[in-house]
């Protein structure tokens, strides 16, 4: 199946992606980064008021017995998350920018959203990196 | 190539934590590095719990309870010899998971053929519904991984597991010489009967040398990366963090956390973050 890039988001050189709305941004993994990892069977989520920096992991997931730290995009307060994914993880992979969300974050730097990339310019980055 | 004496296991897991974490700030060559146990340890995988009951018959017995900073299961240390490499992300050469763990161990199947063992990957042969089995709760030999080096058709004699970070892999795995079955059983209970798993002993009809086996490694790595291996030792950097990751887990260990996980158990574990 083809890989989906949704350009109404913002995506991170390491794989996240970002849902902006008003200072609060819904944080993900891509389509890209679900099917690198395989079927995720454990996920460890932050809880709620932890501050996080940009560049930090906030997650923990499990896949095929390897474990891997995703890491947030921006820096920020964690005001929900995903309660739902621990039980049922393999979520993420069957719809990673909808039901899949990890953590929605109250943004404390908008300054940061500067650095995200667009939808196109994530898969020119991929492209160039050979990962496409 | 770090070659190590025995150590206790908060060290080795420690040392392996490290060499991970300098790896993946700053741009490292490959490492590899083969270990051994000081005393019978169980580790355990990053999402792995067990309970009180368990807990308490390894202090009975004196063994000493890790947690790994890769996934995967239960795993019992003892008389073997355990590989982890450490390599950039970007030095893996493919995207296929799967194929990423045989690019990583093709040292330890190139070592297992020098002993004459024709040795491969479990999911060369798995069915794809075996891929998505979850064995963080279980005795990791007990359980044939598709990552895991099967020998005689499918007799587990390497367990593999792997952590990544931002830039750089680990991956590491234990390879038995020999079991000690009453050990297992006292731990683990009838799964030692089972026989689904194997070491050396078992394979070769006699128990290698620990030199052998590590000589076997360090000639198979040297193979599988097409470069010669120099030894060497940790680094300044890589034993500090090393001798901090160690220190703040041994705390947490004293300060174990316990997690009722459902009625009548008590789900205990212990995690400690760097940061």
């Amino acid at each position: 199946m083809e890989l989906r890039f949704p350009e109404d988001l913002l995506y991170s050189p390491t794989h996240e992606w970002v849902k902006v709305e008003q200072n609060m941004a819904t944080i993900g993994i891509t389509d890209f980064a679900q099917r690198e990892m395989g079927e995720l069977t454990y996920i460890e989520l932050p809880d709620v008021g932890e501050h996080i920096d940009a560049g930090q992991p906030f997650c923990v997931i499990e896949s095929t017995k390897a474990s891997e730290e995703i890491y947030s995009p921006l820096s920020g307060t964690v005001v929900k998350v995903n309660e739902g994914l621990v039980d049922n993880p393999e979520i993420v992979n069957k719809d990673p920018y909808g039901e899949g969300w990890l953590i929605v974050l109250e943004i404390s730097s908008p300054d940061e959203l500067k650095g995200l990339l667009s939808a196109h310019a994530y898969v020119d980055m991929l492209r160039r990196e050979g990962r496409i | 190539m770090l070659i190590d004496e025995p150590c206790d296991g908060l060290w080795n897991m420690a040392v392996d934590e490290a060499l991970l974490r300098v790896a993946s700030s700053k741009r490292c060559g490959i490492t590899v590095r083969l270990y051994r146990w000081k005393r019978k340890t169980v580790s355990l995988g990053y999402f792995s719990t067990l309970d009180a009951v368990f807990v308490n018959r390894c202090f009975r017995m004196g063994v000493d309870i890790v947690r790994r900073i890769s996934g995967g299961g239960v795993v019992l240390h003892d008389d073997e010899v355990t590989y982890a490499i450490v390599m950039p992300r970007e030095a893996i050469r493919t995207s296929s998971v799967l194929d990423a763990y045989k690019q990583l161990a093709d040292g330890v199947i190139r070592a297992l053929r020098y002993f004459g063992i024709d040795a491969h990957f479990r999911f060369e042969h798995a069915c794809e519904d075996e891929l998505r089995r979850p064995v963080a709760n279980q005795f990791c030999y007990s359980v044939c991984s598709p990552v895991d080096i099967v020998v005689m058709g499918s007799l587990k004699l390497v367990g593999n597991a792997q952590a990544k970070f931002k830039g750089s892999i680990l991956q590491h795995g234990s390879l038995p010489l020999s079991w000690d079955w009453k050990t297992i059983e006292s731990l683990f209970g009838d799964v030692a009967s089972k026989r689904c798993f194997v070491s050396l002993e078992d394979v070769l009809t006699a128990r290698p040398s620990y030199e052998e086996v590590i000589e076997s490694l360090r000639a198979g790595f040297e193979e599988a990366l097409m470069q010669s291996v120099y030894i060497d030792k940790l680094s300044d950097e890589e034993y500090e963090l090393a001798s901090k990751i160690a220190m703040r887990k041994s705390t947490a260990r004293m300060l174990a956390k316990v997690t009722a996980i459902d009625e009548g158990s008590c789900g205990w574990h212990y995690k400690d973050s760097i940061n």
